[in-house]
């Protein structure tokens, strides 16, 4: 009896250790049911703003001083809309 | 499993709609600006102040020229923009997300029809502009 109630302990064990292994699997998906998708999208545009680029910040910065040309916020064209967002490719990896 | 997998699967669409979503209203909402846009310079230059009936009426002239004054501010941004939306657009489709509500042209048409406008009116709006000048 005692040897049975060994080998069940043994086989628990070791189902348990497969269970945790399979489920570590899926940790870097955790975020699906932990985190709020309408704020985590809202970080996501911040912290992807593309006026932090260095580039995108010289040209701002040179329409600045030409003054030929409206700025996008004032833009017809963009009302309603954000002006500058996230490169396409980086809604590319989160859509994926 | 099967309520776990139906209950994962909407956590990614979920996730998903969030990022679509945004790029959809953000292509359709340009999309109409710029349809906006197009008819409201064809109604501002429906009359040539330099044609002969016109050449005493003053307020026409100025509201001309705000017109003018406007093309001149969005047309050099015009084509980034266009392109923008293309690139959102292609983006979409390459995900399968819909983006035309029922009678909506297809949406790569949609662009290039209404860019098309856009440039039609803005010659249109030009060459009134060599009209003017010598007022």
């Amino acid at each position: 009896m005692k040897e049975v109630l060994s080998l069940i302990s043994i086989n628990l064990e070791s189902i348990e250790r497969e269970g945790r292994l399979f489920n570590e699997q899926f940790n870097k998906y955790s975020y699906l049911w932990l985190e709020d998708p309408t704020k985590t999208f809202e970080k996501f545009l911040v912290e992807n703003d593309p006026a932090e680029d260095e580039f995108l910040k010289e040209e701002a910065a040179k329409e600045e001083d030409q003054k030929t040309d409206i700025s996008q916020k004032e833009n017809p064209l963009l009302k309603g809309v954000k002006a500058k967002i996230p490169f396409l490719d980086l809604f590319d990896e989160k859509i994926t | 499993m099967a309520p776990l997998k139906s209950s994962l699967n909407a956590k990614v669409t979920a996730w998903q709609n969030v990022y679509t979503l945004f790029l959809v209203t953000q292509f359709k909402t340009t999309l109409k600006n710029l349809k906006n846009f197009v008819s409201s310079t064809a109604q501002g230059i429906v009359r040539n102040p330099a044609d002969e009936e016109n050449q005493s009426d003053k307020n026409l002239l100025m509201s001309v020229m705000k017109t003018i004054s406007d093309v001149k501010d969005v047309e050099p941004k015009t084509e980034g923009i266009i392109k923008r939306m293309k690139e959102m657009v292609n983006l979409l489709k390459k995900h399968q997300i819909n983006m035309q509500d029922k009678g909506d042209e297809e949406p790569l048409q949609a662009i290039d029809n209404t860019y098309a406008a856009f440039k039609e009116t803005t010659q249109r709006v030009f060459k009134i502009k060599a009209d003017i000048l010598p007022l």
